[in-house]
């Protein structure tokens, strides 16, 4: 190819684009809209898009995260008597260590989770998790329980960053900006059919353009949907000041919508909630259904209020993206059924409906595996599209500087351009960084998971320090390397601390595991190719050197 | 009125208003879509907050077609207010 001829074109094209007086106004004001609001969302979109990509397996990157757990007997819970025995000893957990509490909630353990899960409302309503084992139960120690967030860290991270309710905020704010960048994208491209079937190689600016709209018109449909349906299951929140228009908070609203009794406040006046076990049992009958999950609001006070929610989880492999799981409330002093929810009758108006069937379908509870794996391959081509949208931006610049910040312009590009390569190579890095975290961090380490989850965001800032103190080109390529040797170095890592190795995953047919490190190899794989060929374009840049110094050091 | 304001300014300056207004735009779309819409108020409301971000999103690109930053803040505005005292009166 005739590097020549290539930059010719793309000139052309460039100089087209800026005279263009065929453009109607409209497609011209929605330009730059296009441009800023991808860019600015794309850095914080392309870590949603991975973590949330790695959360459509969290139960099997949990497996990985904490193998002692699995050493554990797992318990037959298809036996009323057993499910009875757990309820049990996770109350008396409760009454022992929580007794004072605001909430007590317990899940019985399942085929992810061997041991039996509990929370509770802690002091200054901190969130406290315990692990029972169900045979004797005992509370799991550090030992045979990993303190990790295990898989969930990508899920916090996707919705809220881990900042709690800012951090929702945060997410929505440029999931908004997405659901924009994508309606003016396609105004933007009024030749959507042609745009899918144009991917030209080796032509510069073209090529990153091309790659960016033929993955961005592939993945339409998904990407419409997942940021539509992951902004309607916070609306609640989002919408909160709509809803306060007419009801006095989100909670009542909620209870309206579900028909249900209202929210109880406390009485002040001390209670002790009765037997789990006995209410559990009246539950399961009421359902005709095996239940897996019990709480208590308010378990000491007057107006303490049981739920036993029934197991929807069994439909979660079918081809149903429209069924409720039951639900029983109880008076936790007097013990008597206060409100009852069939399984399959939660929904019950058209509006609500629509917000589980989307949930479901954000949160890949319905078609098993295979839409499983659909939404993993389409949301790695997402972040893909968005990575080569931000690359896009510099690239085109820096072929074509349009000064648009006047005298600062080459620094904010230089800004944008360390951005880019903490955004997309660094978070890369900080993913492998917490499976790395997860296996040298010493087991008895006070409140582990929370280092875990500290650790993966010092690395990402240090991935950022490092773009900042290196030339460009050279950081994304080192970026690249470190995460070849992060990846393929993974299994390795986890034989010496574990003794868990592929060929042993293997034999066991630990699914699970297996897949897991052959995902690291991958990505590990992936980033010495990209590495390599950065490296190689550099090598030719600088030797054939025609054109300016790519730098802008 | 048009004022000489930078480019990056005056595209912030529409991203706000597209963001910020079309927000309490939607918001007031919701509110009063719950006392209108021919259902129960909870149901009413349900449905204006699923349907808001689609409407959300067209006001934005509304407030994008208006070339100036000061007509997008009106546009979105003015209905805003509209909107919020009709719910009131009518609640």
């Amino acid at each position: 190819m005739d590097a020549g001829a290539g930059a010719d074109i793309v000139g052309a094209y460039a100089m087209a684009e800026l005279k263009s007086p065929s453009n109607n106004g409209f497609r011209r004001l929605v330009t730059p809209v296009h441009t800023w609001a991808g860019l600015v969302a794309g850095w914080l979109l392309f870590a949603i898009f991975i973590t949330g990509t790695l959360s459509v397996f969290d139960a099997p990157l949990s497996r990985w995260l904490n193998p002692e757990l699995h050493q554990l007997e797992p318990v037959d819970t298809s036996d009323q008597a057993t499910r009875l025995d757990i309820v049990d000893k996770g109350q008396q957990f409760f009454r022992q260590h929580a007794a004072e509490s605001g909430f007590w909630g317990l899940g019985l353990p399942d085929e992810h989770q061997p041991a039996a899960t509990l929370f509770w409302e802690g002091s200054q309503g901190k969130l406290e998790t315990a692990y029972l084992n169900p045979h004797t139960g005992e509370p799991l120690g550090v030992q045979a329980n990993r303190e990790t967030e295990g898989g969930h860290h990508f899920v916090h991270t996707h919705f809220e960053l881990h900042a709690g309710e800012t951090g929702v905020w945060i997410v929505g704010g440029v999931t908004m900006l997405m659901l924009l960048s994508l309606v003016s994208g396609i105004i933007i491209h009024k030749r959507i059919f042609r745009d899918f079937f144009t991917l030209r190689f080796n032509k510069g600016q073209r090529s990153w353009l091309d790659a960016h709209t033929l993955l961005a018109v592939l993945t339409l449909p998904f990407l419409l949907m997942i940021a539509y349906s992951g902004l309607a299951i916070q609306s609640k929140t989002y919408f909160e000041p709509a809803i306060t228009q007419h009801y006095d908070n989100r909670f009542s609203f909620f209870t309206d919508l579900m028909q249900e009794p209202a929210f109880k406040t406390p009485t002040g006046e001390t209670a002790q909630t009765r037997d789990w076990a006995a209410m559990f049992m009246q539950a399961e009958a009421r359902l005709s259904e095996p239940a897996n999950f019990i709480n208590t609001e308010r378990p000491a006070d007057r107006s303490a209020v049981v739920h036993v929610f029934g197991q929807p989880a069994d439909k979660s492999d079918q081809q149903v993206l429209y069924y409720g799981g039951g639900r029983i409330q109880f008076d936790g002093i007097s013990g008597e059924i206060t409100h009852t929810r069939l399984p399959d009758t939660a929904m019950n108006t058209t509006a609500h409906a629509a917000e589980i069937v989307l949930e479901r379908m954000h949160m890949a509870e319905f078609g098993g595996l295979g839409y499983r794996w659909l939404l993993f391959i389409l949301g790695l081509t997402g972040a893909v599209m968005m990575a080569a949208g931000t690359i896009l931006f510099h690239v085109k610049r820096r072929q074509n500087p349009i000064q648009e910040f006047g005298r600062v312009t080459p620094q904010v590009y230089w800004l944008i351009e360390k951005l880019n390569i903490a955004a997309i190579s660094g978070l890369i890095v900080a993913c492998l960084g917490f499976f790395w975290l997860n296996r040298l961090l010493p087991l008895d380490l006070n409140n582990r998971a929370g280092w875990e989850v500290t650790g993966f965001f010092v690395v990402w800032l240090m991935t950022l320090i490092h773009a900042f103190c290196r030339p460009t080109a050279r950081a994304s390529i080192e970026q690249c390397y470190l995460i070849a040797w992060l990846g393929l170095l993974l299994p390795m890592l986890n034989m010496t601390i574990t003794g868990d190795h592929l060929i042993a995953y293997l034999g066991e047919g630990a699914w699970a595991e297996f897949s897991v490190e052959v995902g690291a190899i991958v990505t590990g794989a992936l980033g010495w190719l990209i590495g390599h060929w950065l490296q190689g374009r550099q090598r030719t840049s600088a030797s054939t050197s025609q054109r300016p110094a790519m730098e802008t050091e | 009125m048009r004022l000489n304001l930078p480019d990056p300014l005056r595209v912030s300056l529409k991203i706000m208003a597209a963001l910020l207004g079309g927000y309490l735009l939607t918001l007031a779309f919701i509110s009063l879509l719950a006392v209108l819409w021919p259902a129960r108020l909870a149901d009413a409301m349900q449905t204006g907050l699923m349907l808001g971000y689609a409407f959300y999103v067209a006001i934005m690109i509304l407030a994008f077609s208006r070339s100036d930053w000061l007509g997008a803040w009106l546009w979105m505005l003015v209905p805003a207010l509209t909107l919020w005292g009709l719910t009131q009166w009518l609640s």
